[in-house]
């Protein structure tokens, strides 16, 4: 019996807007997957006229997070409070200052981050804990064996375009965290991390769920391989359909 | 999966809610209310090009005018396609806070889920409330919606309550002053260009971006008649 692992996909796609728009990608992706583990981090850099940078920022953050999770995987569960949320702070301003100046970009004091404002989500899966992270808008789903799709760290949603971020001076005060214990007894699970122009694209929010389940039908009845292989497309066509956003997503499977 | 073989229920484009506010008080009465209605039919065509240009975003068109009182004089959300102006005629006070309470009441019916975008209320006056405005704005700003939407005061002649104006626009930027027909045509024509921006949203923060470019806001010509 082929004994039962952690997998990780994901994509990202230029929104339809920014593809009219001409302006770079804001979304970023990062996926690191080993024996009885697997790291997926998504991010959507900002865009606006006051973040030039923030697609350098979403991809500053992905690496930087992703990288830090699998480092502290053995002792990520103990992480409760709030010294990870300040470390992921403190070295995302750090990496921004340093990427400020190998560009050798205009100095100020203070130090603008939200030129690369970014939120951020990641999800560490080990062998017998789930972690979740996330600061800003953007959805982490679970789908359980049954094939029900249930929100992790989700808040209620405020109205209009304002999120947190990275960039915010205390950002550390907004991130969210969550640990699920996790045994392989669970049976199949599926998490599912997107930034919002996903969700976004949906007539309204069971339009999402939904999209949760059908990943995880897909992923039982086609395998990962045959959704790894679409995802660019159906990403491309939900955005073109409907928020017209960037849009990064990232699945993990037991 | 869907009938068209993508993950998910039903997709669709986000909607954006355009609100012109316009004054029909007496002081309106001639070159200005005909500007005004030349000017916001001639923003028609760039709005349907920006609707176009979009389609993730569907481009909903209402109006009020007020006087002695506020009414809707384009009640329904009309999709920007099917969009037509219908003239106002000018007679009566300033009722300003009651067209706000209208606004407030129309927005207080919207979800606040994030698919929408913020809306645009465009204000257009030429002089001073008559009536309780600082309710009307507080019944306004006590929305979801109503704060964040994105707020533009047209002011018409040299009469305007300049401050009351920049209580609604809560930025003094957003406050524009039309001291002739010119400048009136101009600035409603950019007011009705900032559903593309708004319709293509980059997120600003709550560290405060904003979707609104204001150095692309016109400014007068040295052939602009002086005065109304």
């Amino acid at each position: 019996m082929v004994k039962k692992s952690w997998k990780a996909i994901g994509n990202v796609v230029d929104g339809a807007i920014h593809i009219r728009n001409e302006k770079p990608c804001q979304d970023a992706l990062y996926l690191h997957t080993g024996k009885d583990f697997a790291i997926a981090c998504v991010a959507d850099g900002h865009g606006s006229s006051s973040c030039p940078h923030s697609d350098e920022g979403a991809q500053t953050a992905v690496k930087l997070v992703g990288k830090l999770l699998y480092e502290m995987l053995p002792n990520l569960a103990d992480h409760k409070d709030i010294r990870l949320p300040k470390l992921i702070e403190a070295k995302w301003k750090e990496e921004i200052k340093k990427l400020h100046a190998d560009r050798e970009r205009e100095e100020f004091d203070p130090f603008p981050y939200i030129q690369y404002g970014t939120t951020l989500l990641a999800v560490a899966a080990a062998k017998d804990f789930i972690f979740a992270l996330q600061i800003g808008d953007g959805n982490i789903l679970m789908i359980d064996k049954g094939g029900n799709a249930r929100p992790i760290l989700a808040v209620e949603e405020s109205v209009g375009e304002d999120t947190e971020s990275l960039c915010l001076t205390d950002a550390w005060m907004y991130v969210r965290t969550q640990i699920i214990p996790w045994n392989a007894d669970n049976g199949e699970t599926m998490f599912l991390l997107s930034t919002d122009g996903y969700a976004k694209s949906f007539a309204d929010s069971s339009g999402f769920l939904k999209a949760g389940t059908d990943f995880y039908k897909l992923w039982q009845e086609e395998g990962l391989d045959f959704i790894k292989e679409n995802l660019p497309d159906w990403l491309r066509k939900s955005s073109d359909k409907g928020s017209g956003d960037d849009i990064a997503m990232a699945l993990i499977t037991f | 999966m869907s009938e068209r073989n993508l993950p998910g229920g039903e997709m669709s484009s986000r909607i954006l809610d355009f609100f012109w506010i316009a004054d029909c008080s007496g002081s309106m009465n001639g070159e200005k209310i005909q500007t005004l209605n030349y000017a916001i039919r001639q923003t028609i065509p760039d709005m349907r090009k920006e609707a176009d240009d979009n389609p993730n975003a569907s481009i909903m068109v209402r109006a009020i005018k007020f006087s002695d009182g506020a009414a809707w004089h384009i009640p329904t959300a009309t999709d920007i396609e099917n969009f037509n102006w219908v003239d106002l005629t000018a007679g009566g006070v300033t009722a300003m806070g009651m067209a706000l309470e209208l606004v407030a009441g129309e927005l207080k019916q919207f979800p606040t889920d994030t698919k929408r975008l913020p809306p645009v209320l465009v204000l257009l006056t030429d002089g001073q409330p008559t009536d309780d405005f600082k309710k009307g704005l507080e019944e306004l700003l006590a929305t979801p919606w109503g704060k964040k939407a994105v707020r533009i005061a047209i002011a018409i002649g040299k009469d305007v309550d300049l401050d009351v104006l920049e209580q609604f626009a809560g930025n003094k930027e957003l406050v524009l002053e039309a001291k002739n027909p010119q400048l009136l045509v101009k600035f409603i024509k950019w007011a009705s260009t900032v559903v593309k921006n708004v319709s293509a949203p980059s997120v600003g923060d709550t560290a405060g971006g904003s979707a609104i470019d204001v150095n692309t806001i016109p400014t007068a010509s040295a052939d602009d008649d002086d005065i109304w």
